[in-house]
């Protein structure tokens, strides 16, 4: 995981978890916003769809909008696209090294755990997606075949209440799991400095050199 | 992955065989699809049936289909002391094992293939639709919910045809026992 977001560190848990709460909320005023704005559900959709992509590509990651820019690592655990012969051919001459240090680079590839993490949250994130499509199903049957149950109009309002989020969380649902779900990441200076927390051991050592 | 040889007659010993089942379980919900969005009337409540039977026929989302439900615990559970003593009372009938970590595995990875395949079925069909308002709308609205429920029986259906499509093919005790003597 690429750790930063506009500068802010989310190594930790809480502010990974404030991040997608800021985000969902964000898109949720820009959508009332763009209603009360336009009273014209195209550009409430709209608002919402796109606003989803761009939240995947500068935020959240794991689809690789807008390039790779997301706390997610991409889900495809495909290389980045290399640059075309021509953009190629004007950087071998200013940036020699550089290349050859990007053949090396593997941080874009998924180790075993991220693609299982990656596969555990589809999963997870499947069964919401498989109720909300059962009760729009309802809604719509209800109101053709029992009006006297749900009126057409109550019943297109509410399909649309429930598709459009459905629409924002098929495409950012699994990343928001992982970035709420993932434990707090240790920073690599951190990691030098600390001692290994091992208390069995320690506590065994301590009543040895007392012993 | 796979709990059984062969589904309702039809084997599911190697993988042609099981793609064969998925290109007839899409086949089947063809038939059961085209006359109720021809007629554009279909009844709520066999609906719902249609809709669990043809969801979970092959299995993941039920018991009884080739693929083994994916609900429960962990593969630990099946080990654990209670279950072993059968602490528990009588044991349900025809009650599958539980997944193992591998086929846990198996289980979500299918589960991300899906999700994949869909996020194109919903966005495709939802253009589709809006294309195809513009042209017919009266005659395309009252079949809206009948593709509504298509697509919940293929979002349904959808991981458990990936783990049919994708699984490999099923080695035999005795393959097994032929292809380690003939490596020794």
């Amino acid at each position: 995981m690429d750790n930063r977001v506009l500068g802010v560190s989310m190594n930790t848990r809480s502010s990974r978890r404030k991040l997608v709460l800021i985000c969902y909320t964000l898109l949720g005023l820009a959508s009332a916003g763009s209603w009360l704005g336009s009273h014209s559900l195209t550009w409430v959709t709209m608002t919402a769809v796109y606003g989803a992509i761009a939240i995947n590509g500068l935020a959240f990651g794991g689809l690789g909008f807008f390039g790779r820019r997301g706390l997610v690592k991409p889900f495809a655990n495909t290389p980045p696209r290399e640059p075309g012969v021509q953009e190629e051919l004007i950087r071998i001459r200013l940036e020699r090294v550089e290349r050859y240090l990007r053949m090396d680079d593997t941080s874009w590839r998924n180790d075993e755990r991220e693609l299982r993490r990656r596969d555990a949250v589809h999963y997870r994130a499947y069964q919401p997606l498989c109720a909300a499509m059962a009760i729009i199903v309802m809604l719509a049957q209800c109101s053709l075949h029992h009006p006297s149950w749900v009126s057409s109009s109550v019943a297109s309002v509410a399909i649309y209440v429930i598709a459009l989020p459905v629409t924002v969380l098929a495409v950012t649902l699994p990343q928001a799991i992982i970035l709420w779900t993932e434990p707090d990441l240790v920073e690599p200076e951190d990691a030098g400095t600390r001692e290994p927390q091992l208390p069995g051991i320690g506590e065994a050592f301590g009543a040895n050199s007392k012993a | 992955m796979i709990e059984c040889t062969s589904f309702i007659g039809i084997p599911l010993r190697t993988q042609s065989q099981r793609r064969r089942l998925v290109l007839g379980y899409y086949a089947l919900l063809a038939i059961f699809f085209v006359p109720l969005f021809v007629l554009g009337k279909p009844i709520l409540f066999t609906l719902i049936a249609q809709t669990l039977t043809l969801g979970g026929i092959l299995g993941g989302i039920r018991a009884g289909g080739p693929v083994k439900p994916y609900g429960g615990g962990s593969a630990d559970h099946d080990a654990s002391s209670l279950l072993t003593l059968n602490l528990e009372g009588k044991r349900r009938r025809g009650m599958s094992p539980w997944l193992d970590e591998r086929e846990q595995a198996e289980r979500d990875h299918a589960h991300y293939l899906a999700y994949k395949i869909l996020r194109w079925v919903l966005g495709m069909t939802a253009v589709a639709y809006l294309v195809a308002v513009q042209f017919s709308k009266a005659w395309l609205e009252p079949r809206a919910s009948a593709l509504l429920w298509m697509l919940l029986v293929v979002v349904l259906g959808l991981p458990q045809s990936v783990i049919l499509w994708n699984e490999a093919p099923l080695e035999t005790e005795c393959e097994t026992n032929l292809n380690t003597a003939a490596t020794l």
